[in-house]
């Protein structure tokens, strides 16, 4: 059976787990299917978003979102069902459960394969919350079983109040990995790396690939004109333009509406016959894409 | 056309007017209440007397249950307790092993279709000598075709090696908290945990459909709630999706369902400011028959479970804290936004740490949101201390204790999970009235059986399964405790201005009983015998028991 690799992002309310999974979910190339307790605070362009159910949403470019509430393992069980199979779950925990017990839980289910588990804890309040007479405990649990420890908005302290952190985190669970991180930036490679293989990452935790964070633009182009689709496609996929993703509805000099999908490799184009405002949304790599460039090249290529 | 009813008594819960003969109703609602001379209405009316030598007293009010007990008779029960079905039939209680084998064959022989697994619910073996259940047990039941039974707790499950084999975990090599290992290494087929269970219902039969909430599990709830008088019962965690909603709409509105259902939606898997804005829409789908647009909150586990979150000194065994199951900040954020908006909470509590969090938020939550007659109310808070019901009282919170609690668990509570003392201080229903503190009193069904008259028993007497008395102070006497299952619970509702009591303008919802509970000797006050209710002006009545 192939298994789906399976990271846990675990951590108290407010640690940045939300921003982080908004990152990876604008900037991955990978297909990856993000879990979330629920949709609260995640937030996707609706442009981008393909379909929707009940508690899963499509996203352009194969990324799919679900909110599991209490039904942790049925939603699990329905990513073996997805089409295609995603390249990676992320699991974002409940703010007050324990990943640990969850990475159990996934251990059991062999069509997964856990690659991490992930902690966030905020610099800015976790003294306190150690001290707090209701969820000290909880915080500590948290940690056990932890392969990589983000320490997220260090930008919000003080060294010493750093140290501090650190000398806590230390105490707790002494084989922490500790990454310093502020705003939750923390690479895709970082996220998606499988822990679990690798006898030691202590030497590489501080290099750049761990800070490395993808950047990418997202522009949405309204277009008032018939356009030709074969045009395009060559813009679109023309190396020289950075472009990682696109969607949108367009017409052709024919009056024809077309949905284009572009997920950085291939093309899906279909007739589409609902009336709908012609727009494309494209995502670009900062620093390959020039977005002011492309609009022009785009207003050029009207049918 | 005005109906007057005519019966022995009719004890009204109206300090003002506490015991009549005779009650008028138009429209489903109380015209009068008083003798015949008093309250004879001058125009035409029909005089119903069938229940002339019958009691009627209100319609009691079930504070806190679940839908689903009625979906649950659609599997073998296996609790250790007699346990009424739907129909009305008694389910003998299974008290070993050999009984448990026996019935479950039983069971087995009935079912044709070769392919489906055979399940059951309220599995007690901690009543049983032998408490070694392992799959090899079940296997003698059935090799071919898959057995699980759920707990009473619904915390376990047991499982035969087909049914272990279909989830995949009849191997070596498991290590899981979950999943306890024989010395052959594999699984015994006792499965912990509410994640470990979700992984193998479904191979056995219990799974996610079964307790979906379907129209006929409700229709049975129903005719569970006519067995014990019931008439409003509180539905305490429903995650009302829309088609669930319609159909509690559509089946609670049918002529012949005997109760009014008030649902309260369960905040889990949503934000506190997504809860607030669906609770508000779903407040205008209200009708006379379900009332919706309260929310209740989870705050912590079970103390049975030792996932119910303690003060120091803790677990009486010295197990570990509890877990919570809504963070802090959410609870304070629900009960902020609930303030604003005028919505009710509902919050489980079982530990007393949990008790004093939910005080905190709230008197939090008052400071910035001051509203009067707010009701918010602590569910279970079993626990709770002396001063927390004086906080209580200051904060205007109202408790909804778990009386029957200790009869079912009450000795292990005091060998086991929190000790002497504390165990004689559990839902504390004197104190909370001491304190002027609003008090209801509950079932929790499927947790434990429906029946308010129960209920009240157990909060009269405090007596465990194995006959000791549990905090003999902590007793309510008979009025007390009469008012907790029908005022109090409806206070706690936001209906005591409709129902609770038999006056002019209520809804003429009753209960029909053969004795006066008045009567009746507090030993022996869970025995009364309840022949049916009224409900908006209609009557129904239990049919004879088939046993």
């Amino acid at each position: 059976m192939k298994q789906i690799p399976l990271t846990i992002l675990g951590g108290y309310l407010g640690t940045g787990k939300t921003t982080l999974l908004n990152n990876i979910l604008k900037n991955s190339e990978k297909k990856i299917a993000v879990l979330v307790n629920d949709f609260g605070e995640i937030n996707i362009d609706e442009s981008l978003i393909d379909w929707q159910e009940e508690n899963i949403l499509s996203i352009a470019g194969g990324c799919v979102c679900c909110s599991y509430g209490n039904e942790l393992v049925e939603t699990l069980e329905k990513m073996k069902a997805l089409d295609p199979l995603p390249n990676h779950i992320l699991l974002e925990s409940s703010g007050v459960a324990i990943p640990y017990k969850i990475a159990q839980t996934v251990s059991l289910m062999e069509f997964l394969s856990l690659h991490g588990n992930i902690i966030l804890t905020d610099a800015s309040r976790l003294l306190n919350q150690l001290k707090d007479k209701y969820i000290s405990d909880t915080i500590q649990n948290q940690f056990e079983g932890n392969d990589l420890l983000v320490l997220n908005k260090i930008d919000l302290v003080d060294n010493e109040e750093i140290d501090n952190c650190i000398k806590e985190l230390t105490t707790i669970n002494l084989k922490a990995n500790i990454l310093q991180t502020s705003n939750a930036e923390v690479s895709g490679q970082t996220i998606f790396k499988n822990y679990k293989n690798r006898t030691s990452i202590k030497e590489a935790i501080n290099s750049d690939e761990f800070h490395k964070v993808d950047k990418f633009i997202t522009t949405t182009i309204k277009c008032t004109f018939s356009i030709d689709i074969k045009k395009i496609t060559e813009l679109l996929a023309n190396p020289a333009n950075g472009i990682e993703r696109a969607k949108g509805f367009l017409r052709d000099k024919n009056g024809t509406d077309f949905l284009i999908q572009f997920d950085g490799k291939n093309f899906d184009i279909d007739k589409f016959d609902e009336k709908r405002e012609s727009a494309i949304v494209v995502i670009g790599r900062d620093g390959f894409f020039h977005e002011k460039e492309f609009i022009k090249k785009f207003n050029n290529i009207s049918a | 056309m005005i109906k007057v009813i005519q019966a022995k008594k009719i004890l009204t819960m109206n300090p003002r007017n506490p015991v009549v003969t005779h009650m008028s109703m138009l429209n489903g609602k109380i015209l009068q209440v008083g003798s015949l001379e008093k309250i004879a209405p001058s125009e035409k009316y029909e005089l119903d007397d069938s229940f002339k030598d019958l009691i009627i007293m209100p319609g009691l009010v079930e504070g806190h249950s679940h839908l689903f007990e009625g979906a649950l008779w659609s599997k073998l029960y296996c609790g250790y307790f007699d346990r009424q079905k739907p129909d009305g039939s008694i389910n003998q209680g299974i008290k070993n092993i050999d009984q448990l084998v026996k019935n479950l064959k039983n069971e087995e022989e009935k079912i044709k279709d070769p392919a489906s697994a055979l399940s059951g619910w309220g599995l007690d073996p901690i009543y049983f000598e032998d408490k070694n259940l392992d799959r090899g047990i079940l296997d003698k039941v059935s090799e071919k075709r898959p057995v699980g039974i759920l707990h009473a707790s619904g915390h376990k499950l047991n499982m035969n090696s087909l049914g272990l084999k279909l989830a995949g975990f009849l191997r070596t090599g498991i290590n899981h908290e979950g999943l306890p290992l024989g010395k052959d290494g594999i699984p015994t087929g006792e499965i912990r945990g509410a994640e470990t269970i979700a992984m193998v219902t479904r191979h056995v039969g219990l799974g996610k459909d079964w307790l979906a909430g379907d129209a006929e599990g409700l229709r049975n709830f129903g005719k569970i709630c006519l067995r014990a008088g019931v008439t409003t019962a509180a539905d305490l965690a429903n995650l009302q999706e829309d088609e669930s909603v319609k159909m509690m709409s559509r089946v609670t509105s049918e002529p012949d369902f005997p109760a009014r259902i008030v649902s309260l939606r369960y905040m889990q898997g949503i934000s506190p400011k997504e809860v607030i804005k669906r609770v508000l829409a779903l407040r205008e789908k209200s009708t006379e028959n379900l009332r919706l647009g309260a929310i209740k909150v989870v705050a912590d586990g079970s103390i049975q479970g030792f996932t119910a979150r303690l003060n120091w000194p803790g677990y009486y065994n010295g197990a570990p804290n509890g877990l919570w199951y809504t963070a802090p900040e959410h609870i304070q954020e629900v009960y902020e936004l609930a303030l604003e908006n005028n919505i009710l909470v509902h919050t489980h509590t079982n530990g007393d740490e949990a008790t004093e969090l939910a005080l905190d938020c709230l008197e939090k939550a008052l400071t910035k949101h001051p509203r009067n007659d707010h009701r918010f109310t602590l569910q279970h808070c079993q626990l709770a201390s002396s001063s927390q019901f004086r906080r209580m009282n200051k904060l205007g919170m109202c408790a909804n204790l778990f009386a029957n609690h200790h009869y079912f668990w009450g000795d292990e509570h005091y060998s086991l999970t929190v000790g002497p003392e504390r165990a004689e201080r559990m839902n504390a229903c004197r104190t909370a009235l001491d304190n002027n503190v609003p008090l209801a009193i509950h079932s929790d069904a499927p947790v434990t059986p429906l029946g308010p008259m129960f209920t009240a028993w157990c909060a009269m007497n405090r007596l465990t399964f194995s006959g000791r008395t549990l905090g003999d102070y902590e007793k309510i006497n008979k009025l007390e405790a009469l008012y907790a299952i029908t005022l109090g619970a409806a206070f706690t509702l936001k209906l005591d201005g409709e129902i609770g009591s038999l006056e002019t303008g209520k809804k003429a919802d009753c209960c029909i009983l053969e004795d006066d509970p008045l009567d009746i000797d507090t030993e022996t006050f869970k025995d009364q015998k309840i022949k049916g209710v009224i409900k908006g002006g209609s009557t129904f009545l239990v049919k004879d028991e088939k046993n």
